[in-house]
C-alpha cells in the first residue's frame, strides 16, 4: 500500500458545512447505582452492574476496570473475587437507568437546537451554527453534572462518525478534559492518525479485522481511502463512512426513530423450568410486551414466531438447543388476545414435556402501519384492535399490568433473578433516598 | 364510542380552584374568567431534570419543621449559600443541614440542640449534592 495520503479536497477545511456533537455518559450504569443523592458512599468506589439474571459483567465503574475486571466475565466465577476485592454489586435497574437517561436528555434538549436520542447513554446534537464550541461543550458537560448528578464527555466534529470519534478522544485522551473540538485540520489529522480503525462508528469487530488485513490500521488509512472502489469493494455503508471521516455529513440527525421492523421479547427465566404451565405463562406475557411496543408505534403486525430454548450447561461452557415454530395469521392485528392465543397454541406444538427449559422467546414482525395495508379477498379494514386500545387507555390509567389476560396471572416463578437490585429510587415513593 | 380515558401521572392532578354548575339554558356569566387550574406543582416547582425527591429519615432538623417521613424537594440548579438547607455526604451518609457562617468560616448547623454544629476539617473541602427546596408533609 501507497503512504496514505488525505488530498487537499479530503481536508475538514475543504469540506466542513454542519457541526455535531455527541455526548455520551461516562460508565453510564455505574454512575447511575453510585449517584452523589443515594449512594454518596459508592463515589470513586469499584461498582459492577450484572446482566438480566445475574449473568456475567455488562457495566463497571472505572475503579472496577483499573482493578482487571471485564465486561462479560460470568458473574458466578467472579463472586469470591468481588467479596474480597471490596467490590459492590448490582442488578441491572433498568428502570433506574430510563429517568436518569431521560433527566440527561431533557436537560440537553433545552440547550441545542436539535437532538437524537441514539441509545440510553448517547446522543448526538446539531451544532451548526453555534459559537465558541470547546466552552459550549464544557458549559453542557457541567450542566449535567449539576442538574443531574451524571457525567458525560462530548465529542464535536463535522459528520456523526467524526464527532463519535472526536468523543473517543474525549474519553481516552489525557488533557482534554473529555471535550474535544475537531474542527481544523491539524486536529482533524491527528484524531484520524490516532484513532484506530476499530474506534470508527459502524465499524464492528470483524469489519476491522478485514480491514487491517490489507493495511488499513487507522481511521487515517481508511479516510485515506478511494472510497468508490471500498463501495463496490464492501459496501456503501463503508463509502459513506469514508466521506464522513472527511468531514461531509452523509447522515442527519434522525429525529423520529423510524417504526420497527421486528419485535422480539425473550429472556432467560430466573431458574430452569419444567412443564407446561409457566412456558404458557411466560410467553402470554412476553406477547403482552411485545405486543404493547407494537401499539406503542402505530403498527399491527401479521408474522408471529415461538422459541424454547433447552440449555445443557458445564462448568465453564453451555449448549443450546432450540425448538421454533412460526404462524401466519389470516389478517395483520395488534391485538394482545389474539396474538397470545397463536403463540399459547405455536408454543404447545413444540413443547416437550420431559425438557427442562432456560428461555423462552416471541418475535412479532411483518409489521406495518395500517394505512400501507392492502385489501385482499378476506381484508377486514379496520385492523386495530379497539379492545387492545381499552387495554391500553386502563393500563395507562391504573398502572402496568392493571388489566392482562388470566394466562399471565400467577406466581410468575420463572421470572427474572435480580439478587443486586438497588431501589427505584426516582420513581417510586416507598423507595426515595434516605437524609439524615 | 370509547370515552377517552385521561393519563395521569402524581404531579398533573388539577385541583379545582372554583366550582361552577353547569346549568341548562344561559351559558354560565363565568365562563370568560375561567383560569387554568392549580396543581401541586404550581407551589413546589418540581423540574424533572435537576430536582429529586428524598425522605427524612431523622430528628436532626426539627426546629426548622423538618420531621421524620417527610418528603424533601431536593434541587441541583440551586446554589448552596449560607442561610440555605443543604445535602452534604457527611461519613459516606447524606444529610440536610443549614449551611451558615461565622466569623470562623463556613458552619452547618443542625435545626435540634442535641447535635453540634460541623465545621469542615483542615484540607476538607465540602461537596453540595443539592439545596433543600420544599417539604411536604401529609396530615
Amino acid at each position: 500500500m501507497h503512504p496514505p495520503v488525505l488530498k487537499p479536497e479530503w481536508r475538514l477545511s475543504a469540506n466542513a458545512s454542519r457541526v455535531f456533537g455527541l455526548v455520551d455518559c461516562n460508565k453510564f450504569y455505574a454512575s447511575c447505582e453510585s449517584h452523589p443523592l443515594w449512594r454518596p458512599d459508592l463515589i470513586g468506589k469499584p461498582v459492577v452492574v450484572l446482566s438480566n439474571n445475574d449473568g456475567c459483567v455488562i457495566a463497571m465503574s472505572m475503579e472496577a476496570k483499573r482493578m482487571g475486571y471485564k465486561m462479560g466475565d460470568p458473574h458466578f466465577k467472579l463472586r469470591d473475587r468481588l467479596r474480597d476485592e471490596g467490590v459492590t454489586v448490582f442488578s441491572s435497574n433498568y428502570t433506574l437507568y430510563d429517568d436518569l437517561s431521560n433527566r440527561v436528555m431533557m436537560t440537553l434538549a433545552d440547550m441545542v437546537p436539535e437532538l437524537e436520542v441514539y441509545s440510553i447513554d448517547e446522543m448526538f446534537a446539531d451544532l451548526t451554527g453555534i459559537p465558541e464550541l470547546q466552552g459550549f461543550g464544557e458549559h453542557l458537560r457541567n450542566r449535567v453534572w449539576g442538574w443531574v448528578g451524571i457525567r458525560v464527555g462530548v465529542g464535536i466534529s463535522a459528520t456523526k462518525t467524526l464527532a463519535k470519534l472526536a468523543n473517543w478522544a474525549a474519553k481516552n485522551w489525557k488533557g482534554l478534559g473529555s471535550v474535544a473540538v475537531v474542527l481544523d485540520d491539524q486536529r482533524h489529522e491527528l484524531l484520524l492518525k490516532r484513532a484506530p480503525v476499530d474506534e470508527v462508528w459502524g465499524i464492528g469487530r470483524r469489519y476491522a479485522e478485514k480491514l487491517k488485513a490489507r493495511g488499513i490500521e487507522t481511521a487515517w488509512h481508511l479516510a485515506c481511502c478511494d472510497e468508490q472502489a471500498m463501495g463496490r469493494e464492501y459496501s456503501v455503508v463503508l463509502q459513506r463512512t469514508i466521506l464522513e471521516l472527511r468531514g461531509i455529513p452523509c447522515s442527519d440527525l434522525e429525529l423520529k426513530a423510524p417504526p420497527k421492523k421486528q419485535i422480539i421479547s425473550s429472556r432467560a427465566f430466573g431458574t430452569r423450568q419444567q412443564g407446561w404451565k409457566p412456558i404458557e405463562q411466560s410467553i402470554a406475557s412476553y406477547v403482552a410486551r411485545a405486543a404493547e411496543k407494537l401499539r406503542a408505534q402505530g403498527s399491527v403486525c401479521r408474522r408471529l414466531d415461538v422459541g424454547l430454548i433447552v440449555r445443557k450447561a458445564t462448568v465453564d461452557s453451555f449448549q443450546d438447543a432450540h425448538s421454533t415454530a412460526s404462524a401466519k395469521l389470516v389478517t395483520h392485528t395488534d391485538d394482545t388476545l389474539v396474538l397470545q392465543g397463536a403463540a399459547v397454541s405455536l408454543a404447545k406444538r413444540i413443547f416437550d414435556d420431559s425438557a427442562v427449559y432456560a428461555k423462552s422467546s416471541v418475535a412479532l414482525s411483518d409489521i406495518c402501519q395500517p394505512e400501507e395495508l392492502t385489501g385482499d379477498m378476506f381484508y377486514i379494514p379496520n385492523v386495530q384492535s379497539s379492545r387492545a386500545k381499552v387495554l391500553d387507555q386502563i393500563n395507562a390509567k391504573f398502572g402496568k399490568g392493571a388489566l392482562r389476560s388470566a394466562t399471565t396471572i400467577g406466581d410468575m416463578q420463572w421470572s427474572m433473578q435480580r439478587g443486586h437490585l438497588s431501589p427505584y429510587y426516582t420513581t417510586r415513593l416507598a423507595d426515595l433516598p434516605k437524609l439524615r | 364510542m370509547l370515552t377517552q380515558l385521561p393519563h395521569l401521572s402524581l404531579s398533573q392532578i388539577p385541583l379545582p380552584l372554583q366550582l361552577c354548575k353547569l346549568k341548562a339554558g344561559f351559558p354560565s356569566p363565568a365562563l370568560d374568567y375561567v383560569e387554568d387550574r392549580l396543581t401541586l406543582n404550581d407551589v413546589v416547582k418540581l423540574d424533572p431534570r435537576y430536582c429529586y425527591l428524598c425522605q427524612i429519615d431523622g430528628d436532626s432538623m426539627v426546629d426548622y419543621g423538618i420531621q421524620p417521613g417527610d418528603v424533601a424537594v431536593i434541587s441541583r440548579n440551586e446554589p448552596a449559600r449560607p442561610g440555605k438547607i443543604v445535602v452534604i455526604s457527611i461519613d459516606g451518609q447524606n444529610t440536610l443541614k443549614l449551611l451558615s457562617e461565622d466569623d470562623q468560616g463556613p458552619v452547618l448547623l443542625a435545626g435540634n440542640s442535641a447535635y453540634k454544629p460541623i465545621r469542615p476539617g483542615d484540607g476538607e473541602e465540602w461537596v453540595f449534592h443539592g439545596v433543600l427546596i420544599a417539604c411536604t408533609r401529609l396530615f
